[in-house]
């Protein structure tokens, strides 16, 4: 369960300071699916950083589980990264001198959970998204799409409470983006994680179990009509 | 190591093995270093520990000696000690230097002793004499065949070895420039020994052989004593009190130290320069390290995404730089031992040219000195990397993802880094000119002045690439313009490669501009001081007060020679004074107006003064025993001690041990002593001198002198000079070696990490010739900043060491002299290495095609 109260988040340039989240507040379920849609800019993925708590708020409160997440130090923050989140990139971030297996690896590794049977673990993960016979591979061998599928199954192999997926599509063609996101719809259902993603697609939505959308910083229940901005 | 950081580490393994050519330099600047710092402190401390072995294993049991200055004392003194005061561990002691014939550098100590008395004081010795095993004849021991058998020697069998000599062979040595033949009597067993070092390249002797080889008939240089218990300073000081005028009773341990403390400022001087390297070494630690965080900012900005502490990003930085610091140490520690065996015979060299002699035949390998250098290479690499390792865990993981965070920090992060940088130049300002005798503030300042001066390089960077751009660069087009555009835009990139090019290059243009300071404050100082033509003298190898005798026949002689103007005499003498001696120089000037000699302080009449019966005293002298004009300083005369006003300080690069000079008249007020050291001739215009200097050796015949023109004795002096500085030139190359391996790592590093945005380039139509102009030009530009900005922080450094750390030193006042060759040659050197660095990202670049640049990671 994710539960956000009155979340402001400002930044300051020179002497402007630009507020991109002005009083946030929701609640999402254990197993939901939500999107977060909005423009680009418009903060989707401040918040997505809010609640994995790669960034601070300048208000309010973020709760995850039992742990209220802007109250933790930075070490406590990533110790709950470590062990309750999982996080896709637009960009994949996957690590280029570890294998397509190690990166799957390396979250169980730093939970602690790596044992004999984890290499079956991450085979099985990696032959569920369809990255069976690439398990030597670096990941600058693979396609975009085939680093997205990675990049997901990185994010699930220690099953984290949360997955965080900000625009996970945006790096990828229409039709490899449908897979993916079909992909990780599957995943996340099959295994019950509860999933915040990210997207300035409305074509996302459909898959979602509620949408939400930012607009000037306020989060809105998603409402129909709404105006891709692309 | 947790298990949790396996992988962590394996994808650290697996970036190096990626960059091995970044590993590679890393770790070669640091093994250049560290073997540097190792070379230096093994060729030292073995040369220093040689003498200490050598002199405490020959001293045995001595506690005191019986000394009186160069001239030595009458063997009457030891008649007096055993007959009169009855001491019976007491032992007489003949000791002077000859050359190996064949090898004239390797010199010999002769060791004339009592092998009745030696007993007494070195029981080894004794044994040895009278073990008969060592002897070929059972009946006869090597003690009999010393005595009374003029030219006979004893030799240990591993000087026996290395002379390539046996028992009844020969041994041809020189003697100043006379051929001697002695016979090796006898080979000594070592069974006695505690150290091989005690008698190693020694020829044992009797007495009188000694005395006959050495000229010192009637005189011992010294005489050993075993003065034990508690009354053993009580008896010194009784032997003292009945002792002739001018022979002293001294502790024969502070004696050596008193030496050793001699060559003190040497070898702080030499393990400074050699920590210089070690500095440009962790330059290039910290660039590389440094560059390896901002390479992976994007990848640590993962790991921390997925959950890895700052405290594990932390150990991941420091692991690497252990590792590389591991590899670069043991390498360094090898090469350091191999580069020690080179310099060792550098160091003795110079230590036999300035300060006493000493036979250095092994490097000895000091577990200290392996411990030094290790800690020296694992903990300036650590260090280096402290600050690119707490840099990578300081941003935040959303930080870390952005690319133009970096440089934006950089930019913003400038003027805070300069504020720092003024704060350490004034502190380190503040260091070297605080009022102090200490050599290792003006060092810490140095060190403290260079690491403030390379803060300064981003912000100096980037105003000189936009200069440079400005009104060079447009000009050659966009390839011109990108080219310096990159210096600035790339800053957290190319400041630390100027920074650490600057430094080195700086180091090289400090100790360039110092040496050739020196060298022409020594000619000038030759040019006023080498007044006359001929110099006449008698030369005995390590002699410090040769004597030559000076007849009013030869005097009356010489003065009415048709081709001589004038005559001028000097006479050197070692005078004692507790463990160290004082060198007195007498001077009878035949123009007597003392032009030879230039005051840095003195009264207005110091020179008449001088003549009434004042002293003068060397800078060195003052230096090193804080002496005043005014002061008085006590001498101990034949005629009782009796202190001398001071008159001047006289500048002298003769010797960093400092003198004090008389004129002759005063000398021969309160000394007996009419012999001279040396003539000095100055010759009618045109006179051929080869004809006069034949006349001068038949005037002194019977002595052996040597006749030398001003031209060679000016020659000499500037041979031992470079030979004296051939170990800094030594030392400033291998600073450079290590600067180029840090340019190059740099560069290399920043081309090969734009290798994508070269791809873009290709990719939008910049050809091959005009990415590889790009990439040189932009490498020329950076070796140009790094030189020019090193300009001013080598004549800083050389500012310091001159006025300084040599004037703290030795005592020296040195005019800066600032060739602008060496400048004009230190900014080629760094575009060369610059250029030389873009040679190989340039080449592959040229060769990658743009689809494949841009799979680059």
């Amino acid at each position: 369960m994710v539960v956000l109260r009155d979340l402001v988040k400002e930044y300051g340039e020179a002497d402007v300071v630009h507020r991109i989240l002005d009083g946030v507040s929701t609640r999402i379920d254990r197993g939901e699916f939500v999107v977060v849609l909005g423009r680009s800019g418009s903060g989707k993925s401040t918040l997505l950083n809010l609640i994995a708590g790669l960034d601070q708020p300048t208000g309010g409160e973020v709760h995850v589980g039992n742990a209220r997440i802007d109250a933790l130090s930075e070490r406590e923050r990533t110790l709950f990264r470590r062990r309750c989140l999982g996080f896709v990139f637009q960009f994949f971030n996957l690590l280029p001198t570890l294998t397509v297996e190690e990166n799957v690896l390396l979250p169980l590794e730093l939970c602690g959970m790596l044992d004999i049977h984890s290499g079956q673990a991450a085979k099985e993960l990696l032959a569920d998204v369809g990255l069976a016979g690439r398990m030597d591979s670096f990941p600058d061998r693979l396609s975009g799409g085939e680093q997205q599928r990675l990049a997901i199954a990185r994010a699930l192999v220690h099953e984290p409470e949360l997955l965080l997926a900000d625009e996970p599509t945006g790096n990828l063609d229409i039709e490899t983006g449908e897979e993916v996101l079909g992909l990780l719809d599957r995943l996340v259902r099959n295994r019950g994680h509860t999933l915040i993603m990210a997207s300035h697609s409305s074509r996302i939505a459909a898959t979602a179990d509620r949408v939400l959308q930012i607009r000037e910083g306020r989060l809105h229940e998603y409402v129909a009509g709404f105006q891709e901005s692309d | 190591m947790p298990p949790s950081v396996r992988l962590l580490r394996r994808s650290s393994y697996r970036y190096l093995q990626r960059h091995r050519w970044q590993l590679v330099l890393s770790v070669l600047g640091v093994a250049l270093g560290v073997a540097v710092a190792v070379s230096v402190d093994l060729a030292t401390g073995s040369a220093q520990r040689a003498f200490k072995l050598s002199t405490e294993a020959f001293t045995g049991t001595t506690t005191h000696q019986i000394v009186a200055g160069s001239g030595g004392l009458d063997e009457a003194v030891y008649q007096h000690l055993r007959v009169d005061l009855d001491i019976r561990a007491a032992a007489p002691i003949v000791e002077g230097y000859v050359a190996l014939a064949r090898d004239p550098d390797r010199l010999l100590r002769v060791l004339g002793i009592d092998p009745l008395a030696e007993g007494a004081v070195r029981t080894y010795l004794a044994a040895s004499l009278v073990d008969v095993r060592a002897s070929d004849e059972a009946t006869s021991l090597p003690l009999g065949k010393l005595i009374g058998r003029p030219g006979a020697i004893a030799v240990t069998a591993p000087t026996a070895a290395s002379l390539g000599v046996v028992s009844g062979g020969l041994l041809d040595v020189l003697i100043e420039d006379r051929d001697e033949r002695l016979s090796v009597a006898a080979v000594l067993g070592s069974e006695h020994m505690s150290s091989d070092g005690a008698l190693q390249d020694v020829l044992v002797t009797d007495v009188s052989t000694a005395q006959e080889l050495l000229g010192m008939v009637g005189r011992l240089t010294r005489v050993d004593l075993r003065l034990e218990g508690d009354h053993g300073e009580a008896d010194a000081d009784r032997i003292e009190m009945g002792l002739p005028t001018g022979v002293q009773v001294v502790s024969a341990k502070s004696r050596t130290a008193a030496t050793l403390q001699m060559t003190r400022a040497f070898r702080i001087n030499l393990r400074a320069m050699s920590l210089l390297a070690m500095v440009c070494g962790m330059f290039l630690i910290y660039n590389t390290m440094t560059f390896s965080v901002v390479q992976r900012r994007s990848q640590i900005g993962t790991l921390r995404s997925l959950g890895v502490t700052r405290a594990e990003v932390f150990r991941l930085v420091i692991g690497e730089a252990v590792l590389v610091g591991t590899l670069g140490t043991v390498l360094g520690l090898v090469s350091g031992i191999g580069l020690g065996r080179f310099l060792v015979d550098l160091v003795t060299r110079t230590i036999n040219d300035l300060y006493f002699a000493v036979t250095v035949r092994e490097l000895i390998v000091s577990p200290v000195s392996v411990a030094m250098g290790s800690l020296l290479g694992l903990g300036t690499t650590v260090a280096a990397a402290l600050v690119p390792a707490r840099e990578a865990t300081r941003t935040t993981p959303r930080k870390a993802l952005a690319r133009s965070e970096i440089e934006a920090r950089t930019r913003s992060l400038s003027p805070r880094m300069a504020a720092v940088a003024v704060f350490l130049v004034v502190l380190g300002s503040g260091s070297i000119t605080y009022p102090s005798a200490s050599l290792v503030l003006p060092f810490a300042g140095l060190f403290a002045f260079l690491v403030g001066s390379a803060l300064l390089a981003p912000l100096a960077t980037r105003a000189l690439s936009d200069l440079l751009r400005r009104l060079v660069f447009r000009r050659l087009g966009p390839v011109g313009t990108l080219a310096a555009r990159g210096i600035g835009a790339e800053l957290s990139r190319t400041a630390v490669g100027v920074a650490a090019l600057m430094v080195a290059v700086s180091v090289v243009i400090g100790v360039s501009v110092m040496v050739a300071s020196f060298r022409l404050t020594l000619v000038r100082w030759l040019d006023y001081t080498l007044q006359a033509d001929l110099y006449v003298s008698r030369v005995l190898a390590r002699d410090p007060a040769p004597e030559l005798v000076f007849d009013e026949l030869t005097r009356t002689a010489l003065e009415e020679h048709a081709a001589i103007v004038s005559l001028g005499t000097i006479r050197r003498v070692m005078l004692p004074a507790g463990n160290a001696d004082i060198a007195l120089i007498t001077i009878e000037d035949g123009a007597d107006d003392g032009s030879a000699y230039r005051l840095r302080e003195g009264d207005s009449d110091a020179w008449q003064l001088f003549v009434a019966g004042n002293i003068l005293v060397s800078e060195p002298y003052a230096s090193r025993n804080h002496t005043e004009v005014g002061d008085e300083v006590m001498l101990p005369t034949d005629q009782g001690a009796h202190a001398f006003r001071v008159a001047g300080i006289y500048y002298s690069y003769a010797s960093d041990q400092g003198a004090v000079l008389m004129h002759r008249g005063t000398y021969d007020r309160w000394w007996i002593d009419r012999s001279i050291s040396g003539l000095s001739v100055v010759a009618q215009p045109g006179a051929a001198l080869d004809v006069l200097a034949a006349d001068l050796r038949a005037a002194f015949r019977g002595q052996r002198v040597a006749v030398d023109t001003n031209r060679q004795l000016r020659e000499r002096s500037l041979r031992i000079f470079d030979r004296t500085f051939l170990i800094t030139g030594v030392l400033r190359t291998l600073v450079m070696i290590v600067a180029f391996i840090g340019v190059l790592s740099a560069l290399m590093a920043i081309q090969l990490e734009k290798i994508r945005e070269y791809g873009i380039l290709r990719a939008t139509g910049l050809t091959p010739g005009q990415l590889w102009a790009m990439v040189t030009l932009q490498s020329g530009l950076v070796g140009f900043i790094a030189g020019f900005l090193a300009v001013p922080l080598g004549l800083g450094q050389a500012w310091v060491m001159i006025h300084v750390i040599n004037k703290r030193s030795f005592g020296w006042t040195l005019q800066m002299h600032v060739p602008v060759d060496i400048l004009l040659q230190a900014i080629a050197l760094a575009m060369i290495a610059a250029l030389l660095a873009g040679l190989y990202p340039s080449a592959r670049i040229a060769q990658l095609s743009p689809v494949a640049a841009l799979r680059e990671e």
